[in-house]
């Protein structure tokens, strides 16, 4: 939002000194400045003229050759402008003048005839675009007169982030920040100039007023007016609303503006031929009435497709306009108009805000209606209205008098406050006295009580919130705290340390688990970490195969090929390598992030359980996992067989990071492990990943199939696991043990196995071999090499024992070796 | 299996080789003195042309164990002296004994000629200059390394870090934060939603309730995690960032109390003295609310490019936690009061490495993301 400081001028004193602290003093306490533009002091020597002749230009059939008199002297200018006549009275700037920017103006020769300055439009003023025409000077003067100073072309703007007045209904106007700057200098706020009430209920009613759906509208009001014209706009009316961003159309519809971007009050004015009874009642409401169709045709020519709760304005039950957004074109001023309804009402900020919404369409009118606005101001901007319009057509009179109906007024509030609570919440001591002057600088009423005995300097008050402040802002005592700190100036708070009592901090701890398993991924293992989005690549998971039906789904996601939530991080990390492949041969990708699970089946979506979601099950749905995936060029057995291994001992350092624990590696079964199903996983080179027989996840070599989605040679093995499902595993707490006093044993046996026996059953096998010296069973290795057996594998096991009394003699290691060998014989298990 | 066996699980910790049965020679004959004197002299020729041809620690090890071992073939004759003639049992034993001690003083003497050779090779062929075979070259993502930082500096202030779920409720992430549906400020943030009820949480200040409800008053926490935002991404903006927010809630908390720790954690942030500044900002969830600014710290508040000139950058939206807030987290505000502070975590990383385009973060390309090694390099 811009504000022209000549206008704040209007009511409250800006010198220079002021002009030049206003932005640092707006923003410190109470929006945020942006941008500071000094206008008009570059346009310098543009008079007045007024144009003696206008003949055609010998060398060209569009240009024109006029005199323009000046006042010191008639000059001759060339000018292609349309709209030029004799007698017509223009802004002419002559040889030696500037315009904006401090664009000198001299003579030149056009098309063989020499010109001597140049008749202006309101662009080459500076004051809006208009550029069709010269601009023609309405206002009473005569030639020679300054330009810049009939039109107060020199001026200050300010302009505000209108996000820091997302609160503040009485902002959105002139007045409202004329009161602040009034209280920020400690100088006096004057009055506005309005028509008295009695003036405008002087006349009777001819145009009724009818409110049906009282929720959306809070106050009408609507007075006729008549003897008027579509004039053009006072020159010095046309620049400030030009310096602030609005457009001159006439001075009718200039005026409702204006008055919008003095009060904040958004105003509407109807052709008088085209309303003869107001009714506010929803599009609904209206449809039910037999109003034709779903659409509504604004004043912009646009037709709108109008949502039933829409709330419209109509004559009787015929709409004229999409109350507190935008008129109709069906009743709009136009040229030949000479009375006007004047609409000036509050409507529901909800309301007016979901109709813009439904409708795209945010109006000036619209932004102020959704801040929620005071219902005083609707006949306070009726007033002002009424005694502006007087101001430059005297022959305005009332045809329809006030029509006013006000279902739901808004009142003032009274809060109650004291002393101490204001220091105690500020953090520092404000005398009491400043406390009542700026509360009353910003229009507050503040009542000293009567604290009797209560406490030794103790100051009680009662405010009164004022209603434009009582719509929403100030609802509560801390309300008053921000009014008070941020006038007396937060930079004037010292700083203090906080005094707390001490107590132990509890902390998550799977925050610092998950920092420790990145700290060991990329230490440990050289892997790097990426982040890659929340949701699926629908283009590249076709790429890859992979089908996820059952995902969440983004109602309204930016792009729709991302409108499904991850329940895997492998696609998009795949993604990932999929662009590094090209810089890099050998590298190592992994992320931590979120995956996201459908609802639970059998609840609706829209009737999801919320209470269980508040309740920290919402985690449920949620899960964090690390996927890693090693990625290297060459398809030797060798390669895979390192990387598959490199991820097993990632594995189990991540089971030792969370939980002190074991890694387990079992056979991925597709009846136990639905996810061997995933379109990435290896037929064959997979394992199931888990600890204290909780699962946890996988690792695989990645499905050949999906090879050629990626550069020529490439390779890759990956791995998920679900660190939220660690949850479920226990901690290993370690119990110490006295090392053995007497030394162990290891013996190693080297025993031949059918090649499709897995270790972990070969192992659970041995397991049943007891022996009283027998203390653990380890992998050595295996062997597939020449020399075997068809069908057969070498598993070299080592066979840990020992004594807690003794160290072993030579006879008890052999008859161990003995019993042992005989036991596996008996199984039918040879040895090497 | 005992639990710390299991930890050590099969791993080779306690797995001894032990020495393989030693060869027992049997020495039976009785020997007479020339031929003991001979068969010293055969002994010293042997066992010296071994050692010479040894070639390695183990080998003369080897001959050590034959000649000088308990049962070698040296100590063998000088065990047997008792049965030796005594008169020439002097001159046997010293020959014995000398050529012990030969066979000792040769040893050590071709040990450390092994050596040396061994040295001499190495000292021409061993390259101390070449890089490790496979170079660890892993990398946190600066998302993590920043955040880490701000973690520590927090947990060393008594904050607990907490997180919540990215899916949020509109509960949290907006109604319990002052925000109902029918609020303006609903249209400050572009919202991803899944259902009427579900969302992907545009702030971490989704965490204030549930910090509130799970650890009640007086608390001090963070929450630093992912947010989404519906916008169009470019140079400077991202659908995916990180925040951190931050909440504290004690007795007789005031204004005052929230510049001095947002001063104080700002300046172990930038590890420099800050200047901050308070101005007025709106957000339903606090009030007062704030824009603190930090004075430039590259202009040092003169006035450059990065504070736009006016010598301030905006850096964390903050304000006095709302009482109505406060209630939903089933705080008493008559009780209590608090501040609540949200930092752009994802900005702070872009300021802190000069990264000028947001999209480099969620881009995966380890060209860029490689760089910032492992942890949190402070230039001295």
């Amino acid at each position: 939002m811009k504000l022209s400081l000549n206008w704040l001028r209007d009511y409250v004193d800006i010198d220079d000194k002021t002009t030049e602290l206003l932005p640092d003093l707006l923003t410190m306490s109470t929006a945020e400045v942006e941008a500071v533009e000094h206008k008009g002091a570059d346009v310098q020597g543009v008079v007045a003229g007024r144009i003696t002749s206008v003949s055609p230009h010998p060398g060209s059939g569009t240009l024109k050759v006029i005199q323009v008199d000046i006042g010191s002297d008639v000059v001759q200018s060339v000018c292609g402008a349309p709209n030029v006549r004799a007698g017509m009275m223009v802004a002419f700037a002559p040889c030696g003048s500037s315009l904006p920017g401090f664009k000198r103006v001299t003579a030149s020769e056009i098309a063989g005839v020499t010109s001597y300055g140049m008749a202006c439009s309101q662009r080459e003023l500076g004051i809006g675009d208009a550029h069709e025409g010269v601009l023609e000077l309405t206002d009473e003067c005569k030639p020679g007169d300054n330009v810049a100073d009939l039109l107060k072309l020199r001026d200050t703007v300010i302009e505000i982030d209108n996000k820091s007045l997302t609160h503040r209904p009485d902002l959105w106007g002139h007045y409202g920040f004329a009161r602040e700057i009034a209280a920020l200098t400690g100088r006096p706020l004057r009055q506005l100039q309005m028509s008295p009430l009695e003036e405008l209920t002087s006349k009777d009613v001819a145009v009724p007023v009818a409110i049906d759906d009282t929720e959306k509208c809070f106050r009408y009001c609507a007075l006729g007016i008549d003897g008027i014209d579509t004039r053009q706009s006072p020159g010095w009316l046309q620049t400030r609303l030009a310096y602030v961003g609005m457009r001159p159309i006439n001075f009718i519809v200039d005026l409702t503006n204006y008055v919008m971007l003095e009060l904040g009050q958004p105003m509407h004015a109807f052709d008088s031929r085209m309303i003869q009874a107001v009714r506010v009642m929803t599009f609904g409401q209206v449809k039910a009435k037999g109003y034709p169709g779903t659409t509504f045709k604004t004043l912009d020519g646009v037709e709108r497709r109008m949502p039933d709760s829409a709330l419209m304005i109509c004559n009787g039950y015929h709409p004229v306009a999409i109350a507190g957004i935008m008129g109709g074109e069906n009743s709009e001023v136009e040229p030949s108009t000479t009375a006007i309804l004047l609409e000036s009402a509050t409507f529901d900020a909800t309301s007016v805000r979901r109709t813009a919404i439904a409708l795209g369409l945010r109006t000036e009118a619209s932004m102020r209606f959704e801040k929620s606005l005071d219902t005083n101001l609707a006949l306070t901007a009726t007033r002002r209205f009424l005694y502006l319009v007087k101001q430059v057509i005297p022959t305005a009179s009332i045809y329809s008098g006030l029509a006013d109906v006000e279902p739901r007024p808004t009142r003032p509030i009274w809060l109650s406050i004291d002393s101490d609570y204001v220091c105690r919440y500020a953090g520092t001591k404000i005398p009491p006295e400043r406390v009542e002057g700026i509360l009353t600088s910003l229009g507050f009423t503040v009542n000293r009580k009567d604290a009797g005995k209560e406490s030794e300097g103790k100051i009680c008050w009662d405010v009164q919130v004022p209603t434009y402040r009582a719509t929403k802002d100030v609802t509560l005592p801390v309300d008053l705290i921000e009014e008070i700190a941020r006038v007396y100036g937060y930079d004037n708070i010292t700083p203090r340390s906080i005094a707390v009592t001490l107590s132990p901090v509890h902390q998550d701890e799977h925050i610092e688990l998950h920092y420790r398993v990145k700290q060991t991924l990329s230490t440990a293992f050289g892997m790097n970490e990426i982040h890659t989005y929340s949701w699926y690549d629908k283009d590249w998971n076709k790429e890859i195969g992979h089908k996820d039906d059952n995902v969440l789904t983004i109602v309204n996601p930016g792009i729709s090929k991302n409108d499904t939530l991850r329940r895997h991080l492998v696609p998009n990390l795949l993604a990932a390598v999929a662009k590094n492949e090209g810089y890099f041969d050998d590298f190592r990708l992994f992320e931590i992030g979120s995956v996201y699970h459908p609802l639970p089946q059998g609840s609706k979506s829209d009737a999801f359980d919320e209470k269980a979601i508040r309740s920290g099950d919402a985690f449920r749905i949620e899960d964090v996992h690390v996927c890693c995936i090693v990625h290297w060029k060459g398809r030797s057995d060798k390669q895979e067989d390192e990387a598959f291994d490199l991820l097993k001992q990632a594995a189990w350092a991540i089971c030792r990071q969370m939980r002190n624990r074991t890694a387990d590696f079992e056979i991925m079964d597709e009846k136990l492990h639905p996810e061997a199903g995933l379109s990435w996983i290896h037929p064959v080179k997979r394992c199931a990943v888990s600890s204290c027989g909780v699962a946890l996840g996988y690792i695989t070599v990645i499905n050949p199939k999906l090879l050629d989605k990626f550069v020529q040679g490439a390779n890759m093995a990956i791995m998920d696991l679900n660190l939220t499902a660690f949850n479920k595993v226990p901690m290993g707490v370690p119990v110490f043990k006295e090392p053995p006093r007497y030394p162990r044993v290891s013996l190693d046996f080297s025993l031949l196995v059918d090649v499709s026996r897995p270790y972990k059953a070969l192992l659970n096998e041995l397991r049943e071999f007891s022996h009283p010296l027998l203390e653990s069973i380890s992998y050595v290795d295996t062997y597939t090499g020449t020399g075997l057996p068809q069908g057969k594998k070498s598993v070299t096991v080592a066979m840990t024992i020992g004594s807690s009394d003794h160290t072993l003699s030579s006879q008890e290691i052999d008859d161990f070796s003995d019993a042992f060998i005989s036991w596996l014989a008996d199984r039918g298990i040879t040895l090497r | 299996m005992s639990i710390l066996s299991s930890l050590v699980g099969e791993s080779s910790l306690y797995r001894e080789i032990t020495a393989s049965d030693l060869e027992v020679q049997q020495m039976t004959d009785q020997p007479h003195t020339n031929d003991l004197m001979q068969r010293l002299d055969e002994l010293d020729h042997q066992a010296i042309a071994e050692i010479k041809s040894s070639q390695t620690d183990e080998e003369l090890d080897q001959v050590r164990v034959k000649y000088l071992s308990k049962k070698g073939k040296v100590t063998a004759i000088l065990r047997s002296l008792g049965s030796v003639d005594p008169e020439i049992r002097p001159q046997v034993g010293a020959r014995a004994n000398e050529l012990r001690k030969k066979i000792e003083e040769s040893i050590e003497q071709r040990k450390a000629e092994i050596l040396q050779q061994k040295l001499e090779r190495e000292r021409s062929a061993f390259d101390p200059t070449v890089p490790p075979r496979r170079v660890p070259m892993g990398s946190l993502h600066p998302i993590t390394i920043v955040r880490r930082e701000l973690e520590d500096i927090f947990r060393g202030m008594g904050f607990t870090v907490v997180d919540g779920p990215e899916l949020e409720t509109d509960y949290y992430n907006f109604e319990a934060l002052n925000t109902p549906s029918t609020h303006p400020a609903r249209d400050m943030q572009d919202t991803y939603w899944i259902n009427d009820t579900l969302l992907l949480r545009t702030q971490t200040s989704a965490c204030q309730v549930r910090a509130m409800e799970k650890y009640g008053a007086p608390l001090r926490v963070i929450a630093p995690g992912r947010c989404f935002r519906n916008e169009d991404v470019d140079a400077s903006h991202e659908n995916t960032f990180f925040q951190l927010e931050g909440l504290l809630v004690d007795r007789n908390v005031s204004i005052a109390n929230l510049i001095y720790v947002m001063k104080t954690m700002l300046s172990e942030v930038f590890r420099s003295d800050v200047t901050v500044r308070l101005r007025p900002g709106y957000f339903p969830f606090v009030e007062p609310g704030f824009e603190l600014d930090i004075q430039c710290l590259i202009c040092s508040g003169k006035g450059c490019p990065t504070c736009k000139k006016s010598g301030w950058v905006e850096l964390v939206p903050c304000g006095m936690v709302h009482p109505n807030v406060l209630r939903y987290g089933g705080v008493d505000p008559e009780e209590f009061s608090g501040f609540a502070f949200g930092l752009g975590l994802t900005r702070l990383v872009m300021m802190k490495y000069g990264i000028s385009d947001i999209r480099v973060l969620n881009s995966g390309d380890l060209r860029s993301l490689s760089q910032f090694g492992i942890l949190d390099a402070r230039s001295s």
